[in-house]
């Protein structure tokens, strides 16, 4: 591929992309400068610790008004009329049907910029016919639509569920609600027992989404579209999937000195998490495991890590038993 | 008790297996997944 003469020039001349990062650097404080947008970084950054209520409440102030956009927009506009090769100061995301800017990615929260594409959205509901899934993520989120393009959504909602019960939930997802979407409309959801589609749209729909990181579901659940039954579930968190991959690091190093963390994490660790820890535990040191694998047995708050842990004592039984009596069958 | 050698393989798991953050099981039909940042690496955490 042969670069055009401007993109050539622009690829051969430092200063040329110098100047550029530092127009991106540039619309990037001004970005941050914005009244709204500095006020809510203020109320969000000066939180002693990342409780969702006020950050709830930051987002909610900040798409009460949405004239900034408009003005943000307005601005990369005539930065790229005045240097094609300018960058905006976002991270881009993209899905399969929609356009992001990423405006703000903090550890508590992210705030995007989202147009639809009525054109794919479409192809891809003919493409699907229905079939695949409703996903509850599990988090707060907002949405506050600016253009609608005529937009219709559809809204739905999953049995409440607590990880620790029992009983595993076995309700379907059911629709309860679909309709058009008012101009200025600002819908907030908590993804934990609801959840929403994009069904149709006439025209681009351009919205902001706001989307907490903290406080939210520990599982995520996935339902399958057409049936409403529970499909699968993921861990509602980053956090607990990296915890985990570090604990299955520990058990493959052979690290058996980890027993005063592996009792830390299960103190805290959602149903899933215990059982993969303890797994880990007792492979590599059943003996300094063994105080905890019995209080799991007896009190753990999930039936299935409680069939577990006895389970796996009665297996260090019969192994204990062989181990001091060969031909011993232990039960 | 001696400290036994035990293969993980031999213990049992959970009925219920959850996947790691942001797995699914199908596509999602066009909604809150779709929308969702999964931020693997957020630059300012």
């Amino acid at each position: 591929m042969q670069p055009r003469d401007d993109f050539r020039a622009w690829l051969d001349d430092d200063s040329l992309q110098y100047s550029g990062r530092e127009r991106t650097v540039a619309a990037r404080r001004r970005l941050e400068g914005l009244s709204p947008i500095a006020t809510f970084l203020r109320s969000v950054g000066g939180l002693e610790k990342p409780d969702d209520e006020p950050i709830s409440a930051a987002i909610e102030a900040l798409f009460a008004d949405t004239e900034w956009v408009g003005a943000l927009v307005q601005e990369w506009v005539a930065e790229a009329q005045e240097d094609p090769f300018f960058v905006p100061p976002f991270r881009p995301a993209s899905g399969g049907f929609h356009e992001s800017a990423l405006l703000l990615e903090l550890p508590v929260c992210t705030i995007s910029l989202c147009v639809i594409d009525p054109g794919r959205l479409s192809a891809r509901k003919q493409e699907g016919a229905g079939k695949g899934s409703i996903f509850f993520p599990g988090n707060r989120s907002w949405l506050k639509f600016i253009e609608t393009g005529g937009l219709q959504m559809s809204f739905w909602e999953a049995p409440d569920c607590n990880d620790d019960d029992d009983a595993i939930e076995t309700s379907p997802c059911v629709r309860t609600d679909i309709r058009g979407i008012d101009p200025g409309e600002l819908i907030s959801i908590d993804t934990a027992t609801q959840s929403y589609l994009f069904d149709r749209a006439e025209r681009s729909a351009l919205f902001l989404h706001g989307e907490l990181r903290v406080g939210g579901a520990v599982l995520a659940r996935e339902y399958d579209a057409a049936s409403g039954k529970r499909v699968g579930q993921s861990s509602g968190t980053e956090i607990w999937s990296r915890i985990q991959m570090m604990v299955s690091f520990l058990g493959l190093s052979g690290e058996r000195e980890a027993a005063a963390t592996f009792e830390r994490i299960i103190d805290d660790a959602p149903f899933h998490l215990r059982w993969h820890v303890m797994r880990e535990w007792v492979t590599l040191d059943p003996r300094s495991a063994m105080p905890r694998l019995t209080e799991m047995a007896r009190n753990d708050a999930h039936h299935e890590v409680r069939w577990a842990a006895r389970q796996t004592l009665a297996l260090l039984r019969r192994h204990q038993c062989s181990e001091e009596r060969p031909g011993c069958h232990s039960s | 008790m001696e400290n036994q050698q035990i293969d993980i393989e031999e213990l049992p798991e959970l009925e219920t297996s959850v996947a790691a953050y942001g797995s699914t099981v199908q596509e999602e039909v066009g909604g809150a997944q779709c929308i969702a940042v999964l931020l693997i690496n957020p630059p300012n955490a």
